[in-house]
């Protein structure tokens, strides 16, 4: 409906990015496709009109902010789409200035467009699809390709346009839920065949019918979370009450469900399993007075020192460009430090050959395809095994094992640049798996993650630790910090500002704002509803 | 302080920044294909020297900038130097030896030939550097298409290529460390270097093609067809552009014609050497 705002939900591979791409006609008109029954936007059937012409009725915005930039600088790409829709030059001007006002960019008229941040390039994204004055607005995963400060940027925009221009109607799909949720009125879910499985109001939709939405494995608001789990622990509350006011008004009248509040909203690492391994013997990896840089006079890290200890698991947070995957190539011995050294189980890197730090340390990249090295799915796993002392058939049965545990034995024989996105990472992450290494590091390993998939991988990690591998994981997701990390090291301006539990570590407000990090959505919830732990309210007065 | 390098300095400003892209492109083009033609070294050293005064006086690209910009083109001189200098291809029996340095002599006439060549590739820097140095590439974009009649399709296409010139550097980086920590060895040889290849070339051109496949949806999706459209800004062509060329091709006008009635021009006779 005209100026309705609707969100979809979907878990990946449902078919929502197709979705968006039929709205704007983009299936079929310029990808291939079969195409069963009909959609109309605004009465216009997208089999009769190109893309080109639904555009001037619905402007979209894509996840990935850079490849969907074309000019170079910020004027330029605000007129692109002025000029195509064949508006006069004489009134861009003004156009171009309300655009860029509404979003925050009028200082950066002049800028070039790859001298902005994350967040600054999707809000010109949004700006110039304001300027051609569409009538809907689809977000496909606006946020998803961002760091949080920039999330938190567009949220806060998307939550200012809703006011400033009522009558847009709104599409957005996306899975960061907690800033966003209060937008939105509907909710739409695909399920894994691609066919609509819920339709209902934001309210039902978080509320009642959240257990079916978790069947669907798509992402919850964290309200619903803690509210799923009182409900599980005997509180007496109806599932519709889920947002934070509801929550507030609860626990305040109830003293247990407060309680198992403060209890979810803890760290859930399994302690005593990890115990006994952890701080045991030499450290895996340690770092000395590490400096590196990329351009001599710049440098991007300067005198770091950490240690990765076998048996933990060491989150590395810290702002978009503070280093945090130099110093992890670093710890994986893929670069040298200029200054300073790295030793991997005892010995510096500089003397370690390729060979020997690959037999060592795993590395799960962000982009899996950039580690494929062969056609085979298979292959691609068993190429870990190559060099090792296992006979074929011992391989054969561990290569197995492995896919099966990752959910890929049906694809054996497929090329791996075929998969989906998910099962790509699933394999990358296989075939780090099957070898036993010492060290293993995740870059962002949250990135394009169903809750299943994401649940799985930390699951397994959890079994890496209790074989005392070391894990650091490279990430911007606060709550896989807080709920996993046994430790979490804060890079910023080129150094550890900070090494420390998740529960020291995110009562320093002062040193989290000046990373530009904020907190895990689950202590951002307890904030909210005034049940900070006391051991954090205690570090929290003590500052 | 951003270190602008060649490519950067298009922000910056100077008599020849206001000069058509178009106009420019065709002017240093023009003079690439008569130094093409010009054999003798007085000429090409004076027209390569008219360049630099261009380059120094009217874009003001900083001598560093310069120099470094320059530095491909002196590599590739040199080689046609030192190629030339010990090639015995004038054997008719005049050739005439200068110096021999064990199992190497060098030739006289090798020898000017390699110069003439060296300061071929030198005037091809000064000329590429003086359109370079001096131009937007969306104002060079425009003014193709105004100017020159090129299809925007096509002209916004090869812009947002442009732009992905430098991610394509990092992305290969990535690339060899993942393969490295794969235990694949960077081998030596023909079959070992082939292999390679390939097995960058594969997620290179992947996501390659996915990015494009993006943003020419994207495109799309902001009601891009390339007919039919207005222009923010357009380019035209003003007296400043009669200015240029007349400057540029008229001053290698001169300097070709005071050399001829110096009798030092020699131009191309249908053979490779004097």
């Amino acid at each position: 409906m005209p100026g309705e705002r609707v969100l979809l939900l979907g878990s990946s591979g449902s078919g929502k990015s197709t979705l968006v791409a039929a709205i704007c006609g983009l299936v079929p008109h310029s990808s291939y496709a079969r195409i069963g029954g009909s959609l109309a936007l605004f009465g216009m059937n997208t089999l009769q009109y190109q893309p080109s012409q639904l555009s001037r009725r619905a402007g979209v915005v894509f996840q990935d902010p850079d490849s969907q930039l074309t000019m170079l600088t910020v004027e330029d790409e605000v007129a692109f789409g002025l000029e195509n829709l064949a508006v006069e030059p004489q009134q861009m001007e003004q156009r171009i200035q309300e655009a860029l006002s509404a979003v925050g960019l009028l200082n950066e008229r002049g800028t070039r467009v790859d001298r902005l941040s994350g967040g600054m390039k999707q809000r010109l994204v949004i700006g110039a699809i304001l300027a051609m004055q569409p009538d809907m607005l689809v977000l496909d995963e606006p946020t998803s390709n961002l760091d949080p400060e920039g999330a938190r940027e567009v949220a806060l925009l998307l939550r200012q346009l809703t006011l400033s221009h009522p009558q847009t109607t709104i599409l957005l799909v996306e899975h960061r839920l907690d800033a966003l949720v209060a937008l939105v009125s509907r909710v739409l879910v695909l399920d894994r065949n691609g066919a609509l499985a819920v339709d209902a109001a934001t309210d039902d939709a978080f509320g009642p019918l959240a257990e079916a939405l978790d069947q669907l494995d798509v992402w919850l608001p964290t309200s619903t979370l803690a509210l799923r789990y009182l409900r599980l622990n005997a509180v007496e509350a109806p599932p519709s009450l889920w947002s934070p006011e509801h929550l507030r008004a609860l626990a305040a009248r109830n003293a247990e469900a407060a309680r198992l509040l403060q209890l979810w909203g803890a760290p859930q690492r399994s302690d005593s399993t990890a115990a006994p391994a952890r701080g045991s013997g030499a450290p895996a990896v340690t770092l000395e007075d590490v400096g590196f840089a990329y351009q001599a006079g710049r440098p991007v890290l300067n005198g770091v020192n950490l240690q990765l200890q076998r048996g933990e698991m060491c989150a590395l947070v810290g702002g978009n460009g503070s280093g945090k995957s130099t110093l992890a190539a670093l710890a994986a011995g893929l670069m040298r430090p200029d200054r300073g050294r790295v030793l991997i189980e005892g010995i510096d890197s500089r003397r370690i050959g390729a060979a020997q730090i690959a037999a060592r340390v795993g590395f799960v990249f962000q982009n899996p395809e950039h580690q494929f090295v062969t056609d085979r799915v298979f292959d691609e796993v068993a190429f870990t095994l190559r060099r090792t002392s296992l006979d074929e058939a011992e391989q054969k049965q561990r290569v197995e094992r492995t896919l099966q545990a990752l959910r890929l034995d049906g694809l054996a024989d497929r090329n791996p640049f075929e998969l989906s996105h998910g099962q790509k990472r699933r394999l990358s992450v296989a075939s780090m798996l099957v070898a036993e290494k010492d060290v293993l590091i995740f870059d962002e390993p949250t990135f394009g993650q169903d809750p299943r998939a994401l649940d799985e991988l930390l699951q397994m990690v959890q079994g890496l630790q209790q074989r005392s591998v070391a894990v650091m994981i490279v990430t911007h997701d606060m709550e896989l910090v807080w709920r996993h990390a046994d430790r979490v090291a804060l890079l910023l301006n080129g150094r550890i500002a900070r090494c420390d539990s998740p529960e020291r570590l995110f009562c320093d407000h002062e040193l989290l704002s000046s990373a530009g990090l904020e907190l895990p959505a689950r202590l951002e919830l307890l904030r909210e509803l005034q049940l900070l732990p006391a051991a954090v309210r205690r570090h929290e007065e003590v500052r | 302080m951003i270190r602008r390098g060649v490519f950067e300095s298009y922000e910056l400003a100077s008599p020849l920044h206001l000069v058509n892209p178009a106009v420019k492109l065709l002017c240093s083009v023009a003079v690439m294909l008569f130094v093409s033609l010009i054999f003798d070294i007085p000429t090409l050293s004076t027209i390569a020297g008219w360049g630099l005064l261009l380059v120094l006086g009217l874009a003001r690209v900083r001598p560093t900038v310069l120099a470094r910009a320059m530095l491909p083109f002196a590599i590739f001189g040199l080689g046609f130097l030192w190629m030339n200098a010990i090639l015995p291809r004038a054997a008719e029996g005049q050739a005439e030896a200068l110096l021999r340095l064990g199992p190497l002599t060098v030739w006289r006439e090798g020898l000017l030939n390699g110069i003439s060549f060296a300061i071929r590739a030198l005037s091809f820097g000064v000329y590429s550097v003086l359109f370079v140095a001096t131009t937007d590439p969306t104002t060079f974009v425009l003014s193709l298409i105004h100017q020159l009649r090129v299809p925007p399709r096509l002209a916004y296409s090869a812009l947002a290529a442009y732009r992905y010139l430098p991610t394509l550097h990092a992305e290969l980086a990535q690339i060899r460390a993942a393969h490295r920590l794969r235990g694949v060895g960077e081998t030596g040889g023909l079959r070992g270097k082939l292999q390679q290849a390939y097995r960058y070339t594969i997620p290179l051109l992947a996501a390659a093609l996915r990015r494009a496949g993006r943003t020419a949806n994207a495109m799309e999706a902001r009601a891009f067809t390339g007919r039919q459209r207005t222009w923010y800004r357009t380019t035209r062509l003003r007296a400043v552009d009669a200015g240029y060329a007349l400057l540029a091709l008229g001053g290698v006008a001169a300097i070709v014609v005071l050399s001829a009635r110096a009798g030092t021009l020699m131009l191309w006779s249908g053979r490779l050497w004097v």
